[in-house]
């Protein structure tokens, strides 16, 4: 059964769902393993899991909240291949940026540990709220709020922001 | 601006063509079985998975010693906010302002007034002068019967049925089920729905309200109270996307015709929903409030305050209800309304700038806990007496709370577990503050470099379990009696996630199993301690599920917990219901359901002979006793 036959909303049909959340998948995938590589093959992974469900999303809203639930599920079996690459990883992401004032930016958030990194990328890049986020990673949102605060201290050690 | 930066940074990652091409490739090909899900996440370094579960015993604090605090008047509220003000100005400044942003908007804002001479606009003055403080400098900074009240409502006209779990009795927390033995009501997060559910056999779809048509629901937020014939909606409504702007309302629906229901009042605060209460008739509505900095004026207080809108009141909240954490360091707050069920209208209102991080309501107290990152908690205490909420005490204590069952208030006592972090090393104490928060006793550095994960206060004893992340080694302090101590403690694999009473002498514990040398958590796990003698607290059973998630491990109110019926139901990843009774020293499996439909929240629940569980789209009946499905409808 091929995904024309799938009787799919308009909104949840995968290929338009790639086209309009394969760069939203694959940053947050990119934030979590620091991985170029590890990106590729998660970007793969969620879009395949993606499909299996994609009949029962009931909005846009749902769409991109459940591909960026499956890049953290799948982004978890990851983790363990990542970390002996990470100093690759870094000189990697380094080269995406030319501007300076960017690539500092990045790597203060890389350098954070993976659940303050997830909950900063989602709140500030994604604009999702703590309830929001607490309902895509399956963290409490007391928690959610810790890692924020927490993560922000961090930050504000390393970069001047007024909004930190 | 950090946000601007970070979104420049992550527009220059993207995927590369070729990957993009083969991923669309995929779309055209047969979709591919389905494989099992191995979602075991890997922690960090090598890690003993043990958890310590802590039994501390609160012999100090007995009935012969406590005596009646005594509450003092609150002195006028203005000089009080002032007074708070004063000591911000003394805070350390740690690094230079450099944060001033150098725009030049034609109103007064707090970006372009930092060094002219300030001149009173409006009665919010103060406030204002506080919020720029916080843009501007650095500071560093901020049980009555604690039982669980679990297990059902009964009576001799109404069936036995069961209840969301209350961390304290006598005040109820909101859920998407709620059920009065006649009827079930559910309300759909994703549908945007409160379905009326006649229950029994012949269970069957009555009416459907539906809410929030004409707004940007936030499908994330959705509960509901039931009372006296009638339900509370509670929900959120983006105003604005990003930066995030929202509004929280409560709607009072009449359903005493549950074919007809009515809607009777609507009430409105600032902020994102957050959390609530229910105490008699008396609904405390908790929100988050993001100040919008750009958008502040200072001469119009509506831009920097929290609004709220009822029958009887629609206005910011007055200045002398706005209390200013001397700590703060967010701009935001953190709104506390009472409102009447019975009549639609605000009863008080308490706004504290800087926001909060947890909090716990008993009968008689709401304790507020905000959190700041010199490891600082800022509690306060408000006293709550028939929906008037009034400031009655400010204290703080190292460390952050886990969630609301790290807070319990005991016999004009308040009891934290914390959680105390320097750089990456954690330690974990147990503290008691009076009822001016002062700090009376203390356990500190107990179970170091783990954190808490669990808590359960019962009255003179306190239970908690830790979980170590990182290094294998830790020891547990023992302190002298004249103090509290710890009587016992239990080194297990895995950790337990919420810890609770389950009959007399036993404490059920859900969570997680660990690989005890790789740290690897596996299975979802449910462990019963004896703790009939507390100094000698065994784990008696243990059962692996199976399951690798369930919403039980971080929301509360998923699982439905009954020690008189015998009965443990949470709902796992893979549409499973899983219910569990313990017999005979062992848990065993009593059924194990599938629930249909679209992923959503799944709630179990009893009424009389028949068990149900219910979700976005389906409602299934079962027979209690053999689990045999008896019914099934479409919720539509």
């Amino acid at each position: 059964m091929n995904s024309t036959e799938i009787k799919t909303k308009d909104f949840a049909n995968p290929e338009k769902a790639f086209e309009t959340y394969a760069d939203t998948v694959y940053r947050l995938a990119f934030v979590r393993t620091k991985n170029k590589a590890d990106s590729d093959d998660i970007l793969q992974e969620v879009f395949l899991r993606y499909m299996k469900i994609c009949d029962k999303m009931a909005s846009e809203e749902h769409v991109k909240a459940m591909l960026l639930r499956i890049t953290v599920n799948c982004s978890n079996s990851f983790k363990s291949s990542s970390w002996s690459k990470k100093t690759v990883a870094l000189t990697e992401e380094v080269s995406y940026t030319d501007n300076v004032n960017d690539g500092s930016v990045l790597k203060a958030v890389l350098e954070l540990p993976l659940k303050y990194r997830t909950v900063i990328h989602l709140h500030y890049y994604c604009g999702y709220s703590v309830n929001e986020i607490s309902g895509i990673t399956k963290i409490n949102p007391s928690t959610v709020k810790t890692h924020l605060n927490r993560a922000r201290s961090i930050l504000k050690t390393k970069i001047e922001a007024e909004d930190l | 601006m950090f946000s601007d930066d970070y979104k420049n940074a992550m527009d220059n990652i993207a995927p590369d063509g070729y990957i993009k091409q083969k991923v669309l490739k995929q779309f055209k090909k047969e979709t591919p079985t389905k494989k099992p899900n191995k979602t075991v996440s890997v922690f960090k370094a090598i890690a003993v998975a043990t958890c310590c579960v802590l039994i501390i015993s609160m012999w100090a604090i007995n009935s012969d010693k406590v005596a009646e605090i005594p509450i003092e008047e609150n002195s006028h509220k203005s000089s009080e906010v002032s007074k708070v003000v004063d000591t911000a100005s003394e805070a350390k400044v740690k690094e230079s302002s450099k944060t001033e942003s150098s725009k030049a908007p034609s109103k007064e804002s707090f970006q372009n007034n930092s060094s002219e001479a300030h001149v009173a606009k409006t009665p919010y003055d103060k406030v204002y002068l506080a919020i720029k403080k916080i843009i501007d400098t650095d500071n560093s900074l901020i049980s009555k019967g604690s039982a669980v009240a679990m297990g059902g409502g009964s009576s001799e006209s109404t069936p036995t049925h069961s209840d969301t779990i209350n961390q304290v009795e006598g005040v109820q927390e909101s859920d998407i089920v709620k059920t009065d033995g006649k009827y079930i009501y559910h309300l759909s997060r994703s549908q945007k729905k409160i379905k009326i559910i006649k229950a029994g056999k012949e269970a069957e779809l009555l009416s459907t309200v539906e809410y929030g048509k004409d707004s940007n629901v936030n499908a994330y937020t959705g509960e509901i109270y039931l009372l006296d014939n009638k339900i509370v909606l509670l929900y959120q409504v983006n105003i604005e996307d990003y930066p995030r702007k929202a509004v929280t309302r409560a709607i009072v629906y009449s359903v005493a015709n549950p074919k007809n229901p009515k809607k009777l009042y609507e009430c409105e605060q600032s902020g994102e929903y957050d959390e609530s209460r229910l105490i008699g008739d008396k609904l405390y509505l908790i929100s988050d409030y993001n100040i919008m900095v750009s958008e502040a004026d200072e001469a119009k207080p509506e831009t920097f305050v929290p609004l709220v809108t009822c029958s009887n009141y629609d206005s910011t909240v007055a200045p002398d209800n706005i209390l200013i954490n001397e700590n703060c360091e967010y701009t935001k707050y953190t709104v506390i309304g009472s409102y009447s069920i019975k009549s639609g209208k605000m009863i008080s209102t308490k706004a504290i700038l800087g926001g909060i991080h947890t909090l716990y309501c008993s009968t008689e107290n709401i304790i507020t806990a905000g959190y700041d990152r010199d490891d600082i908690t800022e509690i306060t205490r408000f006293s709550i007496n028939d929906g008037k909420i009034k400031v009655e005490a400010t204290g703080e204590i190292k460390g952050e709370l886990l969630n609301q069952f790290s807070i319990d208030e005991y016999k004009g006592y308040f009891r934290f577990v914390t959680t105390e972090s320097s750089g990456s090393k954690t330690s974990n104490s147990l503290v008691v503050l009076n009822g001016k928060l002062k700090k009376i006793s203390a356990i500190k550095n107990l179970a170091p470099d783990e954190r808490v994960y669990s808590v359960n206060f019962m009255g003179d004893t306190a239970y908690f379990v830790t979980f170590r992340e990182i290094d294998p080694l830790f020891s547990v302090d023992l302190s002298d009696p004249k103090k509290p101590k710890v009587m016992g403690a239990l080194k297990i694999p895995g950790f337990s996630n919420f810890l609770f009473p389950y009959g007399k002498g036993k404490l059920l514990g859900i969570g997680k199993d660990a690989d005890e040398n790789t740290g690897a958590t596996g299975e979802v796990k449910l462990s019963m301690f004896d703790i009939s003698d507390p100094a000698n607290v065994t784990e008696t059973a243990k059962e692996l599920t199976g399951a690798n998630s369930s919403e039980a491990l971080y929301n509360h109110k998923a699982l439905l917990l009954d020690a008189e019926k015998n009965l443990i139901g949470f709902a796992t990843d893979y549409n499973r219901y899983f219910i569990y009774e313990f017999k005979d020293g062992a848990f065993s499996l009593k059924a194990k359901l599938y629930m249909m439909g679209n992923e959503s929240s799944v709630r179990g629940l009893y009424i009389n002979s028949n068990f149900y569980l219910i979700n976005d789209e389906y409602l299934a009946v079962y027979d209690m006793d053999t689990f045999e499905l008896i019914k099934s409808i479409e919720l539509e």
